[in-house]
């Protein structure tokens, strides 16, 4: 009974809190503007809208990302009150994600490098004319994607720093191990450069004082080195300055698409077709983002793929298909969200961006950790309900000022880096008002560009930079408690530091084998071209071939498949009978297969049941289990049996028709025979 | 023994000298070279216990992995499958170049020091000298030689000059390293950008930079 009672107050409380957060966000106050005094300015609801207009603008142009435009404006977050100046920085990020589509599709220009994989389909959508649907659905996606988001966040973040409140030094050390693992696994290229990579960071994090002893390290004699190496320096030198000198050397083209954009709104057929791609993207970028080393990249690469192994109109992938917009769009959106639960709720950044946040939140007087949750109540959830108005905001505005981008994306790159520049120099040198730390944003350009050409990257860098002084704090800190015994890390005593470094253990062994690092390959590497090559070789290789042996009725097979051929010559085969995985997954499947009143039906059915047991009270944490899997087998019986019925009236709805009945071991030799036969009745 | 991939190679050699550049400076240099010269040629700092670590512990720990991974990677090179067009480093200047750099920046340093002239006239005497010889001997490093240089003169002519004239400074000599390079349009952009900056950056956001030069006594703008 009190169990029930505990997720009807966790409700409770979250709904109260979310109140919290909205009211932050809303509120207003007293402002001068250069002498004029206004009473009542909205100003986080204004840093917000600033904030989201920014990330579209940088998100828009190519050769200017998030990461370098976070650390430029974080000297200016300084005036800023802490919950301001977050949801500022917070809206560039995912204001960031919204702008990446829109030159990917008119442009074939991945305004972001999480809007490379927009480009195959977006692009060749704007080709057929039709640019205004893509558009918009990239906006909406997105838009569902965040606010799906928000919501995980605010389920998730509060148990999680619940659990994070009891860590340890050995849990955090161990943790921030397994969180440089996962960037390093995370990251493209060589694996042994990467966490040589992750290693320099680390020790060029702990140049400056040592906080136990008071030595000054590895300072050179240079009183500007006391205070160590600023954050922003590093992120500025390695890659606002490297990418600019790398965007230099190539021979500057740039032709926007010409054609107007007209028909915004998707048509009744792009609905049918969106949805399903969109859930599940959200759903999986929200996964992937909450990864130590995950986020937006990979979110949308992670959606690209699944979509195209699933979905109904695979075969149009790569020409113009509206699923592979809408897919990586959303993911990416929810993952640059749910990639801010390990800072909010550990206080351990999980990309180059959230390590930049933490950087703001320190520059406020804020020790990131769990602590905020409960300490910075209004820090917390401000920053959350901000998220949801920012996304609003950008949907809103972002549909009817597309004209205005696409102006933008004319401006060429010559007027563009000067200004860049300026902004950085700025930026550094007011951090702490000494040329040094521009002379050091020059050095560390120089690093990361001679990084980049020896394909050194330099975001795990970054990572290790933020944590080499947590990491040392937390070792130093669980040594002298465990009175010099090493073991403590992985004793039986500290079970969570124990899993934390046996996952960095598997996933480092994982990641060592050969077949899996050859798709990581494939999937993670940084540089948009490569990837769009390794995609287009991918589907190449994924048209039908011929003359395959073995697609003769062997007689032995006794399962039976209905083989259908589209109005395009698409050729999908149905098995007969009762079906396993929709019995096994029931409204998980229906989704996997795009079956719209099916999928809301089971989710509809199930939470409200599962809703009226909670609020009967008559359920409680310890029968959940059991009440859930009572619940699951009626559905899943009747979607059992009527799934392939389903499946066949989905494909005659879409103007398939049935070629005949084959026998077959499986689906692939079902289709080619059903292929076969409709070439020879031709 | 050739080398099969250029990549690897540079990056072990790097990886090799910032991991022993922390281990020898946290730890000090091993008794032998002190011995050789006399004297304690880096002192270190102190290494103290795993229960109580001192200052060196760490740096030394992770330095002494990351000289062994740069030893892997740069052994790595010579066995490399990866030949050919993929492995070759196109970087615009060769390790040689690099020291003239650093020469550059130490000579000039010594030389302000000896005519008693802030250590700011170095750096932007050493970016000045930097540039020119990238124009005259290695025209492909421009673009990376004029943006470094011009991010390094605005930072030592902010304070002299003030955001005015180091922003224009900035902004010409950034643009120069482009690939075309118009002097309407540059004069065009940088005085846009400068009264964007001097809005923003001093009105807006009350940065404490000084907007005209110091020998200007009657600013006209404020």
């Amino acid at each position: 009974m009190e169990a029930s009672n505990e997720v009807l107050s966790f409700l409770q409380a979250i709904y109260v809190n979310l109140g919290i957060g909205f009211k932050e966000v809303f509120k207003t106050q007293p402002l001068t503007i250069m002498g004029f005094a206004l009473t009542h300015v909205p100003f986080n609801i204004l840093m917000c809208l600033i904030g989201v207009m920014l990330g579209t603008l940088i998100g828009v142009l190519p050769g200017i990302g998030p990461v370098a435009t976070i650390a430029m404006l974080l000297p200016v977050t300084f005036s800023l009150s802490p919950v301001a100046a977050l949801i500022m920085l917070a809206g560039i990020y995912y204001g960031a994600q919204y702008g990446g589509s829109t030159s990917a599709i008119l442009v074939n220009l991945p305004g972001e490098s999480s809007s490379v994989v927009t480009c195959l389909d977006g692009y060749q959508m704007a080709r057929r004319g039709r640019a205004g649907p893509a558009l918009a659905t990239a906006a909406l996606g997105s838009f569902f994607a965040g606010c799906v988001a928000t919501l995980i966040v605010a389920m998730f973040a509060p148990p999680l720093a619940e659990v994070a409140l009891k860590f340890g030094p050995s849990e955090y050390f161990s943790l921030m191990v397994l969180g440089l693992v996962s960037a390093v696994v995370l990251a493209s290229g060589s694996l042994i450069k990467a966490i040589a990579m992750v290693l320099l960071g680390l020790l060029l994090g702990l140049v400056g004082t040592d906080v136990n002893s008071g030595v000054l390290r590895f300072s050179f004699g240079i009183s500007e080195m006391a205070d160590g190496i600023g954050f922003v320096t590093v992120a500025m030198g390695m890659f606002g300055i490297a990418e600019i000198i790398g965007n230099l050397e190539q021979k500057e083209d740039r032709e926007v698409f010409t054609s107007k954009v007209s028909h915004l709104f998707p048509t009744t057929t792009d609905w049918e077709r969106i949805w399903g791609p969109t859930v599940r993207g959200t759903a999986l970028g929200s996964a992937l983002g909450i990864l130590p080393g995950g986020g937006a990249l990979l979110s949308s690469f992670g959606a690209y793929t699944v979509e195209k192994k699933v979905s109904f109109n695979a075969h149009e992938f790569g020409k113009g298909a509206i699923e592979g917009v809408a897919a990586p769009e959303s993911a990416n959106n929810a993952g640059a969200q749910t990639s801010f639960i390990p800072l909010l709720t550990l206080g351990i950044p999980g990309n180059a961006v959230m390590a930049l946040m933490i950087g703001a939140m320190m520059i406020q007087g804020i020790a990131p950790g769990p602590q905020v949750m409960t300490e910075r109540k209004e820090l917390f959830w401000g920053m959350i309900a901000s998220m949801w108005v920012g996304n609003l905001m950008l949907v809103v505005l972002n549909l009817p000022l597309i004209g205005m981008w696409i102006k933008l994306l004319t401006v060429p790159y010559r007027w563009l880096y000067p200004s860049i520049l300026l902004f950085m120099a700025v930026g550094v040198f007011s951090v702490s008002n000494q040329p040094f730390d521009c002379f050091l944003m020059s050095l560390f350009g120089l690093l990361g560009y001679v990084c980049v050409k020896l394909e050194c990257e330099p975001a795990p860098m970054i990572l290790g930079f933020i944590l080499g002084p947590l990491m040392e704090e937390n070792l130093r800190r669980a040594m002298l408690l465990s009175r010099g015994d090493w073991h403590v890390f992985i004793s039986n005593e500290k079970p969570i530091s124990q899993g934390f470094l046996i996952a960095a253990a598997i996933l480092l062994a994982v990641i060592a084998l050969p077949a899996l690092r050859k798709k990581r390959d494939v999937a993670f590497s940084e540089d948009g071209s490569v990837q769009q090559e390794a995609l287009a070789a991918e589907q190449a290789a994924e048209t039908p071939k011929d003359a395959v042996a073995g697609f003769e009725d062997d007689g032995k097979s006794t399962q039976k498949w209905n083989v259908y051929r589209g109005a395009d010559g698409n050729i999908v085969a149905v098995k007969e009978g009762f079906n396993v995985w929709a019995f096994l997954f029931v409204g998980f499947w229906s989704l996997m297969k795009d079956l719209f009143l099916t999928t809301m039906a089971w989710f509809a059915a199930f939470f409200a049941l599962m809703a009226i047991g909670f609020i009967w009270q008559h359920w409680s944490y310890e029968t959940f289990g059991w009440w859930a899997a009572a619940l699951w087998l009626p559905f899943g019986v009747v979607y059992g049996l009527k799934a392939n019925r389903w499946l066949m009236d989905k494909y005659e709805r879409h103007h398939y028709k049935l070629v005949r009945q084959v026998t077959a071991k499986n689906a692939g030799i079902a289709i080619e025979r059903g292929r076969r036969l409709a070439a020879a009745a031709a | 023994m050739t080398i099969r991939n250029q990549k690897d190679f540079w990056a072990g050699l790097m990886f090799m000298a910032f991991g022993l550049a922390f281990v020898s400076i946290a730890y000090g240099t091993p008794d032998f070279l002190n011995e050789m010269v006399g004297r304690k040629l880096v002192p270190g700092y102190q290494m103290g216990s795993p229960t109580r670590m001192g200052p060196a512990y760490f740096p030394v720990l992770l330095g002494t992995m990351l000289a062994i991974l740069g030893a892997i990677v740069f052994f790595r090179s010579f066995v490399s499958k990866i030949a050919g067009t993929a492995s070759v480093v196109k970087l615009p200047f060769n390790i040689i170049d690099l020291a003239v750099v650093v020469g550059v920046f130490v000579v000039l340093t010594y030389a302000a020091k000896w005519m008693n002239l802030s250590n700011d006239w170095a750096m932007l005497g050493s970016a000045l000298v930097i540039s020119a010889l990238s124009i005259a001997f290695r025209p492909e490093a421009k673009a990376l030689a004029l943006i470094l240089a011009s991010s390094l003169a605005f930072a030592y002519l902010l304070k002299p000059l003030g955001l005015v004239l180091a922003s224009i400074i900035l902004i010409f000599i950034s643009a120069y390293g482009g690939h075309e390079f118009k002097w309407k349009e540059v004069a065009i952009l940088s005085a846009i950008l400068v009264v964007f900056s001097v809005l923003v950056f001093v009105k807006g956001l009350t940065l404490p930079f000084p907007i005209c030069p110091q020998f200007i006594d009657n600013c006209p703008i404020r």
